[in-house]
């Protein structure tokens, strides 16, 4: 092992190993490694790999960060490995920990078995549904309908996102941000026709309505893709095409008292969006509501400026309906 | 130190415990709040969810107040700052987009240059009012316990918008906290989701999320929780009896407001920083906390 100079730094990396057919817990190894600025934590995988374990495993294939293969948990967050590099982690928290993604059972080591993942890609239909036979020359799309896939046409299926999803973390059934990026794919895709169709199948319970905003899938998307963009995106159109669910119920419920005062009446809200079955369920929150005296004000007042907020309202309805001309 | 203050809905309403501690933590410290009493909702997402242009317009309104005012805006809620953060990072990087608000509110009298910027109390906590001139005025010995913070997501993620934590090690709570006395609790649910936004979408996964956190917190040693977000406060407190529910345990572990929490490290009373309000009741956690002993005695005949 080379001396430690002024830019090549001794430091411990720690791995998670997991090896079902030897032990049936997973146990950590250290190995001592030389960092060198500039290099990658798969570096110092491949590092291990060669000079001190043969049998770790993990995935990579382009170390260019394009292939998608890579992705695992790096000092608590996930990412590619290959675009990750371990000085400046070192540099900021002292320590390398690298262990494989998170929600998805560990085959070995550091490979996930991402099958999960892929269930909920093929769960949304990830295929061109056409109205139409397809033109004779290429389809002509406008370029503000290309602009609109900016936000997920980059994803290269690594599974960083759904890593770190809180939702799923919650809800295993819930299709989560990956799938439900290539969703919108399609929903806003020029050339796909069934876009309705879309938003209703995956206005079901476990898909667009079940994101709980946490922002973690936008955060370390190492391509820049935004998958809870694309899921607000949906809730929109869907709640535009007049499809109902819990959410958009709610969403609306929220909505409209905005439009009455300028503000959110949590009251109201709460009575429109659970309805009186719902209410009745949760007779016990309402209680302790009360007897704290939280109840919040039935009868908000509207804000000064409310013809402000009604007229503002009106010139945004005005252009939605001139764009959709 | 002056600002134009956005109280948010939640803040005066079924929190409304938060906008007193708020305006109470701002006079002993020395923060001017001049309250937006006119702005709308943020739309917490929710509105976003119906008519995002809608909300940008709102916002921009908002803005245009503040702006009027030559002020910047100061929230106490993780929800409002990433909804005005996130229309008002549009409004700065986009001309087209600022040219074709301003059109709309011309309508209304208003205009807005993109000169306003959007803090959160914990942020000004930190960076303006100090840590140092903040630990001169604590007046309570919170030594003895352990306090976890709980930032709310959209107060940390996404790291591009907001400039000032690192949303994978945040820590301005925690260096609050020990600025106040406090011993900050090392946990990772402090990072993650209360639960509240679908929580009348999944209420199940909701309170997994909710009762995971809190455990998390509590096996970790925390004695009380301090959130900087009101729609987290709702999920942390007033639906903790149902997240004991979900986790099959007991979790019993009290809520307060960031502001709260300042309020009475600084010697604020309970009383006027309205902790009754509370589901989970912060009393026997109180209890164990005594004026410092270098603080001055209150004089004779009445404190």
């Amino acid at each position: 092992m080379a001396a430690a100079g002024a830019d090549v730094l001794v430091t411990k990396i720690k791995v998670y190993r997991f090896d079902p057919e030897v032990a049936k817990a997973a146990h950590y190894d250290e190995w001592d490694l030389d960092v060198k600025p500039g290099q990658t934590v798969l570096d110092l995988l491949h590092e291990v790999h060669y000079f001190h374990d043969p049998t770790l495993s993990f995935r990579r294939s382009c170390r260019s960060a394009i292939c998608g293969s890579c992705a695992m948990n790096i000092n608590g967050r996930t990412g590619l490995s290959c675009n990750t590099q371990a000085k400046p982690l070192l540099d900021r928290d002292g320590y390398l920990i690298v262990e494989p993604m998170k929600n998805m059972p560990v085959l070995k080591d550091l490979v996930a078995d991402m099958g999960g993942f892929w269930k909920a890609v093929y769960d949304i239909d990830p295929y061109l549904r056409p109205g139409a036979d397809p033109p004779k020359g290429p389809y002509v799309v406008p370029k503000h309908r290309m602009d609109l896939l900016k936000i997920a046409q980059d994803c290269i299926m690594c599974g960083s996102c759904l890593s770190e999803c809180t939702s799923r973390e919650a809800n295993p059934e819930y299709l989560g941000p990956a799938a439900l990026a290539k969703a919108y794919r399609f929903v806003a895709d020029a050339r796909d026709d069934a876009s309705v169709e879309r938003l209703k199948e995956y206005s079901q319970p476990n898909g667009i309505w079940d994101c709980d905003t946490c922002l973690y899938c936008n955060e370390v998307c190492p391509m820049g893709v935004k998958p809870m963009d694309a899921i607000m995106y949906m809730r929109e159109k869907a709640i535009e095409a007049g499809i109902h669910s819990q959410g958009s119920k709610h969403a609306l419920a929220f909505y409209d008292t905005l439009l009455e005062t300028g503000k959110l009446n949590e009251f109201k809200t709460a009575i429109k969006s659970l309805g009186i079955p719902g209410l009745v369920a949760q007779s016990p929150i309402a209680a302790k509501v009360v007897l704290h005296g939280k109840t919040p004000d039935l009868r908000k007042k509207p804000i000064k400026g409310m013809a402000d907020v009604k007229k503002l309202a009106a010139l945004v309805e005005k252009k939605r309906k001139g764009a959709k001309k | 130190m002056k600002y134009a203050y956005f109280p948010g809905c939640v803040g005066q309403d079924s929190c409304a415990e938060l906008d007193a501690s708020t305006k109470l933590i701002a006079e002993e410290l020395g923060i001017e709040l001049v309250e937006l009493v006119d702005a709308t909702c943020s739309g917490a997402g929710f509105v976003q969810d119906v008519n995002y242009d809608l909300s940008l317009v709102l916002n921009a309104r908002t803005f245009a107040m503040a702006e009027k005012l030559g002020l910047d805006i100061l929230t106490v809620c993780s929800t409002c700052q990433f909804n005005l953060d996130r229309a008002n990072d549009q409004l700065k990087s986009d001309p087209a987009k600022l040219a074709d608000v301003n059109g709309m509110l011309a309508e209304v009298g208003l205009r807005y240059n993109g000169n306003v910027e959007i803090k959160h109390i914990l942020w000004v906590l930190v960076n303006e009012v100090g840590l140092a001139s903040l630990q001169r005025r604590v007046k309570v010995d919170l030594s003895g316990l352990n306090i976890a913070s709980f930032y709310g997501c959209q107060l940390i993620r996404p790291g591009t918008l907001h400039k000032y934590d690192d949303p994978d090690r945040p820590e301005y709570f925690e260096r609050l906290i020990a600025a106040l006395g406090g011993k900050p609790v090392d946990y990772e649910g402090r990072k993650k989701c209360c639960g509240f936004p679908i929580t009348f979408v999944n209420e199940e996964a909701s309170m997994t999320m909710n009762a995971k956190n809190m455990v998390e917190a509590k096996d970790k040693g925390a004695d009380l929780m301090a959130t900087s977000c009101p729609l987290c406060h709702i999920n942390l407190d007033l639906y903790q009896g149902k997240a004991e529910k979900t986790a099959g345990q007991r979790i019993d572990l009290p809520i307060l407001h960031l502001p709260q929490l300042v309020g009475l490290a600084i010697g604020i009373s309970p009383e006027r920083l309205r902790l009754k309000r509370h589901i989970v009741s912060p009393k026997a956690v109180l209890e164990r906390v005594q004026p410092k002993e270098e603080a001055v005695a209150p004089p004779i005949g009445g404190a």
